[in-house]
């Protein structure tokens, strides 16, 4: 009886099994799903269930020849020992559990389909793969409601998306090169789209990102730096236009003094008259009278050229200056180019001997050129540059610009600047 | 005794004259030379003999008076030179200075006769005055701005732009938007354009387009 009872026993347990290892065999199905297990624990649930059947038929035969049921062929296994099947039955638990905890492990280190899901969904930017084939294999929240505002209809394609987007009425282009930027209903989104390989497989990436705040910034800087060049260039119109407001100022003030200086000496002139005037006194009067009238008249200042100016210096170091083509408008240039004017000029009067320079101003496209030779005596060998010219040099060489001398067979000094304000 | 010969480089007549008239009717100097542009001021010494000249700073068609003035130095190093000008702008006292001209003197507003500042001078003396004029700035002054503060100020009335301004200072341009709003408290005013029309119409800053030179 006690032989009965624990073949039935046993037999109760294998059943329990079989049912555990369906059970198991569903989860790991379900598992495999969502967490796209290796289908490896499938199959290893699945061979225990058949191990255990195998088991449960054998106890069952072997509980029925106990009671006498049958005979043989299956006699046989009511000698087979009744640990043979504890033993079995245990390694078929501790099998379950083994594959049971790596199960359990393996899917607490793989992400399932909706936590990918989520995680997306929770995007500050609309994002869609989609199958090269158009089949779009995933989609979050974000951009699954853009497009379904854009379109009025649900996506289930996402081949030649953009394309498709943009001829949609709601959608306006605002930027297409090199990013794709789109007006819906006053926001702003910026679209890009990628093709990458998943694999082995060739995936099609589009994001969608809400630009407005952003847009309307880089707007808003737009207009503040087009007002700021805008002040920047009157600025520097003012800068030089300030000189001669200085001047005139200043002259004004001037003015003022010389009409005060004539209103005391109105006063001094009345009381002078009015008691004996000796010669000496007389002829004072008259001289403070003469200035005073000059600067109230005014001479216009005369507005000398600068060439003009250079001229004449030169004639008081007893050299001519013949001069062709005009100074170039810009500032720093100018001041190398009369530099230069003067540096000859000098120099030739100096060490050549010179009764006269020539300077040519060449005013290209692109840069200004001044050509300097004197008629003077050729120096004898290769000119050391020093002092003023070496100077000179310098300063062209700092605006990125030529000079150049040559001594022989006579001397010549050529200076290229380009054209416009350097910084 | 020999008199004193004296160059004037002066652009404007007014002043020109008022010069010539001192040193005209003075027992100590005579006038060798009066010239409106200081670029041709050297030419000129190659043959006229000069012992002292009084060099204004912005003379005819731009060309800067202390640029001329260093050049002579290097050229005619006895030849004493007195700076003249009514331009208030700070960097003017230190780059005289640094070219060892021998005085400084301020046309509107110096006390000293100018008559005695080339005397001075001319006594082997220095003659420099302390600071440069008081120029009030809406609710400051000039000389309530740092040397930094004065550089970055010049190069806004050139018009340049903030990061051009940091590029040439070798600083960065949140420093300069950062001097810039000190001293936008500082003088009250409420856009940096107004800053810099201000200041340049002070004279205060003077930016010299000629050289760049800060």
């Amino acid at each position: 009886m006690s032989i009965l009872y624990l073949h039935v026993s046993i037999q109760v347990l294998f059943l329990s099994l079989f049912l555990l290892f369906f059970f198991l065999l569903s989860i790991a199905l379900i598992y495999s799903f969502i967490y796209r297990l290796p289908k490896k624990y499938l199959i290893s649930f699945f061979v225990l269930d058949i191990l255990d059947i195998v088991f449960f038929y054998f106890i069952s035969v072997s509980v029925k020849v106990t009671k006498g049921l049958t005979s043989l062929p299956h006699e046989a296994l009511h000698h087979l020992p009744y640990y043979l099947f504890i033993i079995a039955l245990a390694l078929l638990l501790f099998i379950t559990v083994f594959l049971l905890i790596s199960m359990i492990r393996r899917s607490r280190k793989t992400l399932s389909l909706m936590a990918i899901k989520e995680s997306v969904d929770s995007l500050p930017c609309g994002v869609l793969f989609a199958e090269k084939d158009g089949r779009i294999v995933l989609i979050n929240n974000r951009m699954d409601e853009l497009l379904t505002f854009c379109f009025q209809k649900k996506i289930y394609d996402g081949k030649d998306l953009l394309l498709k987007l943009i001829t949609e009425e709601k959608v306006k282009i605002v930027e297409e090169n090199p990013n794709l930027i789109v007006s819906v209903e006053n926001k702003i989104y910026l679209f890009t789209e990628e093709t990458n390989h998943i694999h082995g497989m060739e995936v099609i990436e589009i994001y969608a990102k809400d630009i407005t705040l952003l847009y309307q910034l880089k707007h808003e800087l737009e207009e503040k730096n087009k007002k700021i060049s805008a002040w920047n260039k009157e600025l520097k119109e003012f800068s030089t236009q300030i000189d001669t407001y200085i001047r005139e100022k200043e002259i004004l003030s001037y003015t003022v003094k010389v009409h005060e200086e004539i209103g005391k000496l109105l006063l001094q002139t009345k009381h002078e008259l009015s008691l004996p005037l000796d010669e000496k006194r007389k002829q004072e009067l008259l001289t403070r009278w003469r200035y005073a009238i000059d600067h109230f008249l005014g001479e216009e200042e005369e507005k000398e050229d600068l060439f003009l100016s250079f001229q004449k210096a030169c004639e008081a170091i007893g050299i001519g200056a013949s001069i062709k083509g005009k100074l170039p408008e810009d500032k720093r240039s100018q001041f190398l180019f009369i530099k230069a004017c003067i540096e000859c000029a000098t120099n030739a009067s100096k060490h050549a001997k010179a009764k006269h320079i020539n300077i040519e101003i060449e005013n290209k496209k692109y840069s200004d050129e001044i050509t300097i030779t004197n008629d003077g005596i050729s120096p004898a060998q290769e000119i050391v540059l020093k002092g003023g010219l070496a100077s000179l040099k310098t300063m062209v060489e700092q605006e990125k610009g030529f000079f150049h001398i040559t001594s022989t067979p006579n001397f010549i000094l050529k200076l290229t600047l380009r054209k416009g304000e350097s910084i | 005794m020999n008199k004193i010969s004296v160059m004037i480089v002066e652009d404007q007549s007014m002043p020109r004259q008022l010069f010539e008239q001192f040193i005209n009717t003075s027992e100590n100097y005579k006038l060798a030379l009066s010239l409106s542009n200081a670029s041709f001021a050297i030419m000129y010494l190659q043959t006229y003999h000069v012992d002292l000249i009084l060099m204004d700073v912005i003379t005819s068609q731009g060309s800067n008076g202390l640029l001329a003035a260093e050049d002579i130095k290097k050229h005619f190093p006895d030849i004493k030179i007195i700076i003249v000008t009514s331009m208030p702008e700070c960097s003017y006292l230190e780059r005289a200075k640094e070219i060892g001209i021998e005085g400084f003197w301020y046309k509107e507003t110096s006390k000293e006769p100018i008559l005695n500042v080339m005397d001075r001078v001319m006594n082997g003396e220095h003659v420099y005055p302390k600071t440069s004029p008081l120029i009030k700035l809406g609710l400051s002054n000039n000389r309530e701005f740092t040397k930094r503060e004065l550089e970055i100020l010049r190069l806004m009335t050139g018009g340049y732009s903030n990061k051009e301004i940091a590029e040439k200072l070798n600083i960065s341009a949140n420093v300069v938007r950062k001097h810039i709003v000190e001293m936008m408290e500082k003088t009250g005013f409420r856009s940096r354009t107004q800053l810099a029309v201000r200041a340049r119409e002070a004279g205060i800053v003077i930016l010299d387009r000629n050289i760049e030179e800060i």
